[in-house]
Formats: C-alpha cells, structure tokens, sequence
C-alpha cells in the first residue's frame, strides 16, 4: 500500500466518523463523544498531512517536476491554514461550550470534506507521478 | 469632456459604452496580478493580463466613438496618460502616477521589472481604436521598478482582431430579495445614494483616493477574462490539480479584498459620518457593508440569514462574474463567483473575528491573524448562477 492508498483508507474512515456525529449532532453529550471517539484518529491524520505537503515539494525538486512543485507550494499554505484549525478544534473539544462545538463542528465537517475533494483529485495525482517506482522517506 | 457612466440602479451596476464597471482598490488589483503572475513557471501570463485589458477596452471605446482617452484613464483611477505620441506607425506613450505601480511598491516594494500590463493593454486599444490597424505595446519603463515615469513602447502588428468581450453579460431579472434583507434601521437606500453622490471620479493625478484605499473604476470583464482564462489555462496545461490551486488563489484575492476594501470602508470618514450613525448592532454592520457594496457595481448582495457571530448567507444577484462567465464561457459545472466568495469570509471575519469596529490597523501581521488564527470564518458558494442558479448564494461559518 502507497502513502496515498493509506490515507484514502483514512479519508473513508474520517468520513464515517463524520457521518455519526451528524447523526447525534442534536445531543451534545453524544457528540462530544463521538468527536472525542474520533479525535486521536483525526489529529494523527492531519500531522501526517502536514508532513505530506514539504515532501511532496521536495520530492516534485528532486524529479525535477516544476508544475508539481509549484502548484504543491499554492496546496500547501491553503492546507497549512486548515489543518491548523481542524487540529484546535478537535484539541480544544472539552473547553468548547455545547452550541459552539456544535455550530463548530458543521464547518470542520465541510471543510474536512472539501479538503479530501481537493487532494483526492488534485494533490495525489501529484503524488502518485512523482513517487511513481518509489517509497516515500 | 465628462466621461459617459452609466448608472443602472436597478441592477446595481455601471457601465461605459457597454462594459460594466466596478470599484477595486490597489489591494485587490495587485495582489490578483500577482497572483497570477507568479504562476510564470506554468502558464503565459504576461499576455494573459495585457490582453484581456485590450480586448475590454477596446469595447468599451468602439461603442464610445470620439472619446478623450486620456481623460477615461484619469477618471478611472488609474494614473495620467499621454498618448499624443502615439502614430499610425506605432510609437509610445507615458503614464504618470500609474495605479498599478504605485499600487505594487506600496504592497510589495519595488519590481524587478515592469508591472503595469492593464496600461499595456489601454495603450493597445487606444492606438487600435484611434488608428484602427492592429499594435502590440511593451511597457519598457516603470515606476514600480525605479522609473520616473511608466513609458510604453508600441509596434504596428499583433493579433489581426480581438475576440468581443461579454460586455454586460448574461443578465436576468432579480427574484424578490430575502426577508432578512432588511431587518436592520440601516438605509440601504439611503446608502446607495449618498455613495452614489460621492466624487469618485479620478483627480487631476488619476487618482481616486477614498475610504483610505486608493480606488479605481476598474473594468468587470477585466477581471473575469482575467480570472476565467488563468483557471482554463492552468488546468490546461497542468491538469485539475493546477484549475483547483489557481481557484484557491483567486479566492484568496477576494479575502484580500475585502480585509483592505471593507476594512477600510468601515474605518473611514465616510462610514463615520453616513453609516455609523444608523447602526445599533454590531449584526447591523453586515448590513452596512452589505449596503455600500450595492453602490460598487458589484450586483445586488443581500443578507438572507445572520446568526451573529456564528454564520452568514448571503444571496447576490446578478454578480459581475456570473454575468461575465455565462456570456463569454456558457454553464459551468463549478460555483465561479470567486471574488465574491473571498469577500463573504471576509466580510464576516473582519466583524466578528478582526474587531473592525476597534478600527485597528489593516496590516499584513493582521490579516494573518484574521485570516489564520482561531475560529475563522471560511465561506463557499453553495449555488451559482453559471450553474443554472436563480441566484448565487454563499454561506461563511466559523471554525
Ligand atoms: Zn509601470
Ligand atoms: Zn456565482
């Protein structure tokens, strides 16, 4: 399995952690829960995204993919600014009131599956035809 | 002689000679060229930015006929020109005070190299429309790079005719606005007005300086040729990946706009004295913004739901880009009304995030922490025209 096969599995099982708290999303004790349940999983995906963006450019360098390089550079500023913020939230669940966790959480949710959207079909396309025949370090 | 502008209020729009017209500031112009420019390593992006402004203008003054050139320039903002060496032959022509280069030292410092491909294109169409024969220009001096003054040199040849630009565009009638409109004691109507009375014709200099900002009454389809062909060609030339990363940048350059444009509103003498004192909420400073937008040219924005602090929707009817997109590309299959996405995160952060109403200062370390730190608003557009919309409509939620 490649890094990105590691995270698509990741993406579906972020996306089901996601559809359950949307099911509790009206009872903040079961929703708190949920996040909490999902949280470990969450934070370590996301500290793994942050490591795959200076990789990838280092990587679009070494085989000398400028396109690559440059557009990995534009993913990984907007990526940075999100991942940050998916992070406090999740960190910060306990010290949330009930209805900003709440109102919270609807955003995190789209902006977690926006961003999937976006490096599903653009960043490991980029990924894939660079590491092509090697192992990411 | 006055320059033609049209005002079609009931569509929130202005026009000259048929090609739409908008409020930008240097911020926006600036930061959107550079934006575009710095993606030099995949795309062409110097003619992408000259030639849309040839094209637009061009329009706009073959339906004009006999116009001052030089007066337009000045009117719109964007510095003082001398075109009077301008020949059949080709020739060059000057700018002083050029809104693009002193727009770019005062965001980024000096230029490695010349900056003002808008004026390249002005200076295209004038010498076209006044000779009627076809001419390239080629900024060869400029401010932004140490000059005294911008000089453009100009040669007989180059594309054989321009493609029409989309002028004013797909236009359809507005549906009823939102009940939430106008839940608020801020006259909008009042607001429309009293902006529309303001003196925001160039000076003498070319210069349109208001609410702290220096403004230009920029051409729309500037903007959307501008935008539309650098998403194209990014996705032609490095596939989906470079479409969805140059849709990224433009809407960063609507936040950016909107940081500077609204911040700046909302911190001037102008909102002091007209707006300030009908508003008694801080969910009434939406609707002040809201309400001086409607006088920009950028369509008709309406809030259809505030829940203050935590979310915004926002309906725009006929939004500039919309109205461009449809006439010059036809459907889309993506939301396109990507300033306006930009400027509903914006708009929203600067309210409940930045503390606009402290008036600090809008700086680069501020708009960092705007748009960076803490619960921010991030906004998208849920439904667009160029999708077959009625309206587009934007949500902007915090994190
Ligand atoms: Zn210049
Ligand atoms: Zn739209």
């Amino acid at each position: 399995m490649s890094l990105v096969d590691d995270f698509r599995a990741e993406h579906v099982r972020i996306e089901a952690g996601l559809v359950a708290a949307e099911a509790v999303s009206a009872d903040p004790m079961k929703l708190l829960a949920q996040l909490q349940a999902m949280r470990a999983d969450v934070l370590v995906h996301f500290n793994k995204k942050d490591a795959l963006y200076p990789a990838l450019s280092a990587q679009c360098t070494k085989v000398a993919d400028a396109a690559g390089a440059h557009l990995t550079r534009i993913f990984e500023s907007n990526m940075t600014v999100q991942s940050a913020a998916v992070k406090r939230f999740f960190e910060g669940l306990e010290n949330a009131t009930p209805a900003v966790r709440a109102s919270s959480f609807r955003t995190v949710a789209t902006v977690i599956r926006q961003r999937f959207g976006t490096e599903e079909s653009a960043v490991f396309p980029i990924y894939n035809r660079t590491f092509k025949g090697e192992k990411a370090a | 002689m006055t320059i033609p502008v049209q005002l079609h209020p009931e569509a929130h729009l202005a026009s000259i000679g048929g090609e739409p017209h908008v409020f930008h500031c240097h911020h926006y112009n600036c930061f959107l060229q550079k934006s575009i420019a710095d993606q030099g390593a995949l795309i062409d992006a110097k003619p992408l930015l000259t030639d849309a402004a040839a094209e637009v203008v061009f329009s706009e003054l073959s339906a004009l006929g006999t116009v001052d050139t030089d007066e337009l320039f000045r009117h719109l903002g964007f510095g003082v020109i001398d075109s009077t060496k301008l020949a059949a032959s080709g020739g060059s022509a000057t700018v002083k005070g050029s809104h693009y280069a002193l727009g770019w030292i005062s965001k980024f410092g000096a230029a490695s190299e010349p900056v003002c491909f808008f004026n390249a294109g002005f200076i295209e169409a004038v010498a076209r429309h006044r000779f009627k024969s076809n001419f390239t220009v080629k900024e060869t001096a400029c401010v932004a790079s140490g000059a005294r003054e911008c000089t453009f040199v100009v040669t007989p040849g180059g594309r054989p005719s321009l493609p029409a630009s989309p002028g004013m565009g797909t236009r359809t009638p507005f549906p009823p606005r939102p009940a939430f409109a106008t839940r608020t004691p801020v006259d909008e109507a009042a607001i429309v007005t009293a902006c529309g009375g303001l003196p925001l014709g160039g000076t003498v200099e070319g210069k349109i300086d208001a609410f702290g900002v220096s403004l230009t009454r920029h051409y729309a389809n500037y903007y959307n040729l501008l935008s539309y062909r650098f998403d194209q060609q990014m996705e032609s030339i490095a596939g989906p990946a470079a479409a969805t990363a140059a849709r990224l940048l433009l809407v960063e350059a609507g936040q950016v706009c909107a940081f500077h444009t609204f911040g700046g509103i909302m911190e001037s003498a102008e909102w002091e004295g007209l707006i300030k004192p009908m508003i008694k909420t801080q969910e009434d400073w939406v609707y002040g913004m809201v309400s001086v937008v409607n006088a920009l040219g950028w369509g008709r924005w309406s809030v259809a739901a505030l829940t203050p602090g935590e979310r915004l929707e926002l309906v725009v009817d006929g939004s500039y880009e919309s109205n461009g997109y449809l006439a010059a590309f036809g459907a889309s299959t993506t939301p396109r009304c990507y300033l306006d996405t930009g400027a509903t995160s914006g708009l929203m952060n600067l309210i409940y995030h930045a503390d606009i109403m402290s008036r600090p200062a809008l700086t680069p370390a501020l708009y960092e922490q705007t748009f960076r730190d803490g619960r921010f608003f991030v906004a998208r557009e849920v439904e667009c025209r160029t999708m077959g919309a009625k309206a587009c409509r934007f949500v902007a939620e915090r994190l």
